[in-house]
């Protein structure tokens, strides 16, 4: 377990930095974009869910979702570059799937700190540029925000119900589809690594059913999601599996 | 720097995780955060001790399930995750109603009435003949001057996928449309089989369109011991013999041009028009009665049949006059053996102003119960979400909309609204309340949104979706 804790914090170590960009950025960003369309008299007096995905902000956090699904990779094929560490770590007298494991909790813990941090632009975003009514109380004019407008908006965007899920079946749905993007990224690499190029057919399959679980949140559809959610924890548990025996067989070396 | 270094993935995890239930908090604790509450406007709560009042206010993601019980309100967040988890609100067929999941769909022609002048436009004909010695179609316009009527109701099932086997029902009414010269244009259509035998159709072309207002027909079916009755929404211009008729059994047919009867049926009450003094307004069934709902003389009249079409009892509302116009803003609800009909003495977009309401009771004979010549409301129009009678009171939750000076006629979906009870007591308000939300923020955010927008770009239009604000739906009393 102390090995397992220390492999993490290593390889975790290795893509602090660029991470750390990335989520200042997830932070900030959500606030130019929102400062730039709020300079539109057009926006002044729409709902902040409508203001948040036309200013471009969950285009801004799919660019950082993509930055972050980088960076992940690349602290795989750091391992390959220069000092070829990939060697001392299969060599390490620790078990194999600890190897598997740790970046696996590695890949985790940067995709909720990515969340997190979307959080974070979300509430501040609503707090410095929010839009608002117009009341006139006594002859003087008041520019009022919507009451519990924040909390609308989160059950009212889409983007936002995904991320922020408040029903057990929508809260199953977002895990599942983390856990299974987590996954499924990671053994990508590792059958790229390894050259089992027909992995890539199942990776692809679960891409694919990852995108069609998410529009169907996204349209409400009345489709049972727990299925959806099944679905892809079986895959996920599958390619860890398969993961962990790649690892174990040295098959990436 | 030495403790970060070696704990950063617990440090990052922890900060995340930290911030995301946090979030979870937030939106937990901020779920009833909103204004809720009923405030009097005329009397005390007092007066819904004896009533609970049900329902939601929802938009498309979210629902605050309500229930107001002792003149005390309750209400319940409920986060919609699929779009089945909404309240639906009722379905409203043009010309239809619903039962069993079938939807019943009224609809009428004329014919040349057996009595009527006519004359054939010359040089109309044409000729559409086999070669073969098959079968020839020759066609003709024929002009008319008296019709009579053909009720024609439809049947196919809510959903659209699953077919019904038996789908229609047809028959001559024997009420006449009559008019001083040949106004009605009819296509004859004679088929010649090839053994000789002639076939002669005719399709009605043009001329005056009976008075039926737009979805009058609905009102005039309603369903009583599994069998669904029907009478037709005739007025003063009508000649001939009305009644209410009984749909015993329904046919296959597709054909749109088949004007015989079709599957079984009868009726079962009978009238005269030509006295020219009755406007058929309304067909309910209440308490195992076909109530009769009609305007004799511009006075509202009601009458009370048995399912066998006897008799029972007939009483006038000489209060209620000149409602002969009134078809289109009536409207009926049946609570166990009550009637409440409320009449608006204006109608436009299913809106009704200065109504006014009658609740009886029906068996064996009507027992009125309360006449209320005008409800209490001006300068605002309503749009009644249900009204129940219970003992001597009689319950009416309705949405009022606000009529700005200048915009009584516009159609305005964003219009401000409110949700008011009001409660009355042999015929006298003793009630008025709203239930005081902040739903209409959903709609003044779009009002100033459109103001800004025709400002600065110009452009009009709404793009309204009205799940899209939060509304009332499902308001149930018992």
């Amino acid at each position: 377990m102390k090995s397992y804790y220390r492999l993490v914090n290593y390889q975790f170590m290795w893509i602090l930095k660029p991470l750390i960009l990335v989520y200042v950025g997830t932070i900030i960003s959500p606030l130019f974009l929102l400062n730039a369309a709020m300079q539109d008299y057009n926006n002044i007096h729409s709902r902040f869910e409508d203001v948040f995905a036309s200013s471009g902000c969950v285009m801004a956090f799919a660019i950082y979702f993509a930055a972050t699904c980088g960076l992940c990779i690349a602290s795989i094929y750091a391992g390959y570059w220069k000092s070829k560490s990939i060697y001392t770590l299969l060599a390490l007298p620790i078990k194999r799937e600890v190897i598997y494991f740790s970046e696996l909790t590695v890949f985790f813990i940067c995709f909720i700190g990515l969340i997190a941090s979307q959080l974070v632009g979300i509430f501040l975003g609503y707090a410095l540029f929010t839009p608002t009514l117009v009341r006139t109380i006594n002859g003087e004019t008041y520019y009022l925000r919507m009451q519990n407008g924040l909390f609308l908006s989160l059950i009212r965007s889409s983007f936002f119900r995904i991320l922020l899920p408040l029903g057990i079946e929508s809260f199953v749905s977002s895990l599942t589809t983390l856990i299974a993007t987590v996954s499924t990224l990671y053994y990508s690499v590792l059958c790229e690594r390894s050259r089992r190029y027909f992995g890539f057919i199942p990776v692809i399959a679960v891409i694919i059913f990852i995108i069609y679980t998410i529009t169907q949140r996204i349209n409400m559809s009345n489709a049972n999601t727990y299925i959806n959610s099944l679905i892809l924890l079986l895959c996920s548990a599958f390619f860890t599996w398969h993961g962990v025996k790649l690892v174990k067989r040295s098959a990436i070396a | 720097m030495s403790f970060i270094r070696k704990n950063i993935s617990l440090i990052v995890l922890s900060i995340s995780l930290t911030t995301i239930v946090l979030s979870f908090v937030y939106a937990f604790l901020a779920k009833d955060n909103i204004t809720f509450y009923l405030k009097d406007i005329t009397g005390d709560k007092d007066a819904l001790s004896d009533i609970t009042i049900t329902g939601v206010l929802q938009d498309r993601f979210h629902g605050q399930h309500f229930e107001i019980s002792n003149g005390e309100i309750k209400h319940n967040f409920k986060y919609y995750q699929k779009a089945e988890d909404a309240v639906k609100p009722p379905v409203k067929y043009a010309n239809g109603i619903s039962s069993d999941g079938l939807v019943y769909t009224f609809d009428y022609d004329f014919q040349i009435a057996s009595d009527a002048t006519t004359e054939v436009v010359p040089n109309t004909s044409t000729v559409d003949g086999d070669s073969y010695g098959g079968e020839t179609v020759r066609r003709r316009t024929v002009f008319s001057d008296k019709v009579e009527f053909i009720a024609d109701i439809w049947v196919r099932n809510e959903d659209f996928t699953i077919n019904v086997d038996n789908t229609r029902f047809s028959i001559p009414t024997g009420i006449t449309l009559i008019s001083d010269k040949l106004e009605f244009e009819f296509e004859e259509i004679i088929e010649t089989r090839p053994d000789g035998q002639e076939f002669v159709t005719h399709l009605s072309k043009g001329g005056r369109t009976s008075k039926p207002y737009y979805d009058s027909f609905a009102k005039c079916m309603t369903f009583l011991n599994g069998k669904l009755y029907f009478t037709f929404p005739t007025t003063k211009e009508h000649s001939g013999e009305n009644g209410i008729f009984v749909v015993d059994e329904f046919e296959k047919s597709w054909s749109f041009y088949e004007w015989r009867e079709i599957g079984k049926g009868r009726k079962i009450v009978k009238w005269s028009l030509n006295d020219h003094n009755t406007d058929v307004l309304a067909l309910e069934s209440v308490n195992g009665k076909l109530v009769l709902i009609m305007a004799i003389d511009d006075i509202l009249t009601l009458k009370v049949y048995d399912e066998h079409g006897n008799f029972l009892d007939e009483m006038a509302f000489k209060e209620i006059y000149n409602c002969t116009d009134t078809n289109a803003g009536l409207e009926t609800y049946v609570n166990e053996d009550f009637l409440n009909i409320c009449i608006g003495e204006t109608s436009y977009y299913g809106f009704t102003r200065n109504s006014a309401l009658i609740s009886v009771q029906i068996g064996d004979k009507i027992i009125p119960r309360q006449i209320i010549h005008k409800l209490d409301f001006k300068d605002e129009i309503a749009k009644h979400y249900n009204i129940h009678a219970k003992g001597n009171k009689v319950y009416i939750v309705t949405s009022l909309e606000r009529l700005d000076e200048g915009n009584e006629y516009v159609y305005e979906p964003l219009r401000h609204r409110r949700l008011v009870i009001m409660v009355y007591e042999d015929s006298q308000l003793i009630y008025k309340g709203e239930l005081v939300t902040d739903a209409d923020e959903d709609f003044e955010m779009e009002r100033l949104k459109n103001q800004v927008k025709n400002r600065v770009a110009g452009s009009g239009g709404l793009g309204h979706d009205p799940f899209l604000y939060r509304q009332f739906y499902g308001i149930e009393l018992r």
